[in-house]
């Protein structure tokens, strides 16, 4: 096939709007346009997406295996195994710490699960708050020479006591997006097993 | 030959302009789309994930957590005496004992669910979850214990509430099939399940008792509405119908009533405990062995067949001897001695001396003339309230045997086994629930 190009008249009466070459092509660009702002919207918002949910998935992934770290085979027997546990934990970007809440069995016994938090409310009284340092049902655990420990785990390794804790506040914490995972766990208490929870809170540090 | 005019190409570059918008805004789509979808199964997995590892910490939290032998006791203390209490246990072991009594749990029915309820706490109302122990080879009860924790969408169910809350509900369903067709009707269920062997006692009288294998079931899924109401429009309320549920502390529905066991079979004997030994030292005293009963209820039954037999190796030819008659054991709030009785190796004339027929517990005639005629001196003995008798009631719920050793005449190093059964040919035994708890050899 062979093309012939054949120029003639530049405006012929029959081409009536035309405008020369660019001219021509001008309301086409309308379309153009707004389909690259919709490309490029659209590879920006799945892009922020995949980002959001990137960090978010590191974060849980990161809960789960600390949560699976520290509650071990669920009994917890000796202090020695929540130390070598905590102290195993390396983590960085994120901030975390876990907690073995106690709980009762008693009819009517309720476990909450902003205890967390140093605003938590142990009763139904609007006044009756407690402190975090306060917090009296973090489970405390004899260790081989006798001396009582909370079983308390962050990114400064085990504490003393529940005295050295920094206070986690919900207003702040809720600001960086934590997550939380619990489990329950059996630990030996005066040669009994009792039942705990496990709670671990991960947010950015 | 072609010929295309420069001057009409102004016309086509819309349409392709057209067409590429189309194209880009079909990409945009499918970038939003898979932007938006992204991660949701890694979600989806990761919280499967987190359910499956809970509940399997449950399972594992609930068999080992430690409980009293008591069951009006707590772990700190008991209320009647207001110290803390004197036996401590793994549940699962408690679990086991009350089965092994009458083959239902209704002993610790209620604290097994108070330990669920608490452990389960954190998961709050967002999930329904069942606890079940299945036992494939047994013929009927299969499954002795269910606990099913129910999204209740009536008001009228939830005491004290006026909106949707979680019942506990006690559930007796019939088999495996009735089982299997409710948790069809379940969408995600996270499940783990652990294998033990309970022991229950012999359907036909052996020295040991059976063992059972059985597993025990725990399942969670996200919180959905049962129809517990047949209907129309209520397409699955056939599977949950049948699991026989109630709704537990409720009248009638408490784990005492609804977990009780088949008991022992009306008619049969059963031999407990397998069988122990009496040796006698060297200074020619025996070993005693007690064995310690608890019986619940006002209950009759018999005493039979205590068999005294030899050991391989005895020099000393112990006979077998029999213990019958009705026993009664009075109400349970009769905290007093009833009866002792002591079987005795040794002469037949020195332990006649002490019966005394006005006793809870009497030899026939026909059963003391074997003895008295049989040349190895064996005979059962019925004694009055004097500190050698061996069927007491202790405080309010035990009763014990105890087989003490003659003091006359012993060569030395005799050893005999004994077996001891109970039978209940009027069935009492079967309807008044006649619990065996413990056997303690002192």
């Amino acid at each position: 096939m062979r093309l012939e190009l054949q120029h003639r008249d530049p405006k012929p009466k029959n081409q009536r709007g035309f405008v020369g070459p660019i001219g021509d092509d001008l309301p086409s660009l309308i379309p153009l346009t707004v389909a690259l702002l919709i490309f490029f919207s659209a590879f920006g918002f799945a892009f922020n997406s995949f980002e959001e949910k990137k960090i978010e998935f590191d974060q849980r992934l990161l809960l789960l295996g600390l949560g699976k770290t520290m509650k071990g085979d669920s009994l917890l027997d000796l202090y020695s195994e929540w130390e070598i546990a905590c102290n195993s934990l390396e983590v960085s970007r994120y901030n975390f710490r876990a907690v073995v809440f106690t709980i009762s069995t008693n009819d009517g016994a309720i476990f909450y699960n902003y205890e967390f938090f140093k605003e938590w409310q142990a009763k139904d009284d609007p006044g009756d708050y407690f402190t975090w340092t306060d917090n009296d049902r973090i489970f405390q655990m004899l260790d081989a020479s006798g001396t009582s420990h909370p079983l308390v785990c962050d990114r400064e390794g085990t504490h003393a006591t529940i005295g050295s804790l920094d206070d986690i506040s919900r207003e702040i914490t809720l600001n960086k997006n934590p997550l939380r995972v619990n489990y329950p766990l059996a630990v030996l208490d005066d040669k009994k097993f009792r039942p705990a929870i496990l709670s671990v809170m991960v947010w950015y540090n | 030959m072609v010929q295309l005019r420069l001057n009409n190409r102004g016309q086509s570059s819309i349409m392709d302009a057209f067409f590429f918008f189309l194209i880009v805004s079909g990409l945009a789509l499918f970038l939003l789309s898979f932007g938006t979808n992204y991660g949701l199964s890694l979600d989806e997995q990761t919280e499967k994930e987190q359910f499956r590892e809970y509940v399997s910490s449950a399972l594992k939290v609930i068999l080992y957590s430690s409980t009293p032998r008591d069951p009006l006791c707590s772990l700190e203390e008991c209320p009647s005496s207001g110290n803390p209490p004197e036996e401590i246990d793994f549940l699962m072991a408690a679990i086991k004992e009350d089965f092994a009594d009458d083959g239902g749990l209704d002993e610790t029915g209620k604290k097994l669910k108070d330990m669920i309820r608490a452990i389960m706490q954190p998961l709050g109302d967002s999930v329904d979850y069942a606890f079940y122990l299945y036992m494939p080879d047994q013929i009927d009860n299969q499954i002795p214990y269910f606990l099913f924790y129910k999204s209740e969408f009536d008001p009228a169910n939830c005491p004290g509430v006026e909106q949707e809350c979680h019942v506990f509900q006690y559930c007796k369903p019939l088999d495996r099939l009735a089982m299997d067709q409710f948790f069809f009707t379940l969408p995600g269920v996270s499940r783990t399940s652990s294998r033990t062997v309970f022991l229950s006692a012999p359907i036909v009288p052996g020295p040991r008792p059976d063992q059972v294998e059985s597993e025990v079931h725990f399942a969670v899924w996200s919180s959905i509405r049962l129809d517990d109401k047949p209907g129309p429009d209520k397409p699955n309320y056939p599977a949950f119908a049948g699991l026989d549920c109630c709704i537990a502390g409720t009248p009638g529905c408490t784990a005492e009533e609804k977990f009780v066991g088949p008991g022992v079979q009306s008619g049969v004997a059963f031999l407990f405990p397998p069988s122990t030994t009496l040796y006698q030292n060297a200074d020619g005293s025996f070993n005693s062995r007690t064995l310690k009963f608890e019986i619940k209820n006002e209950s009759s039954f018999q005493l039979s067949n205590l068999q005294i037999s030899n050991a391989p190796d005895a020099s000393f030819n112990c006979m077998p001897a029999w213990v019958s008659g009705p026993v009664t054991i009075p109400p349970m709030d009769a905290a007093i001695e009833v009866a002792k009785v002591d079987f005795i190796l040794g002469s037949s004339d020195a332990a006649k001396s002490h019966i005394d027929e006005g006793f809870w517990v009497h030899l026939t005639d026909e059963d003391l003339e074997w003895n008295q005629s049989n040349e190895s001196k064996l005979v059962a003995a019925v004694y009055d309230a004097s500190e050698d008798f061996s069927i007491r009631l202790f405080k309010k719920e035990f009763v014990s045997v105890t087989v003490k050793s003659p003091d006359a005449d012993p060569p030395v190093n005799r050893q005999c086994k004994f077996q001891l059964s109970f039978s209940d040919p009027g069935g009492n035994y079967t309807k008044n629930r006649f619990f065996i708890i413990n056997r303690v050899f002192q």
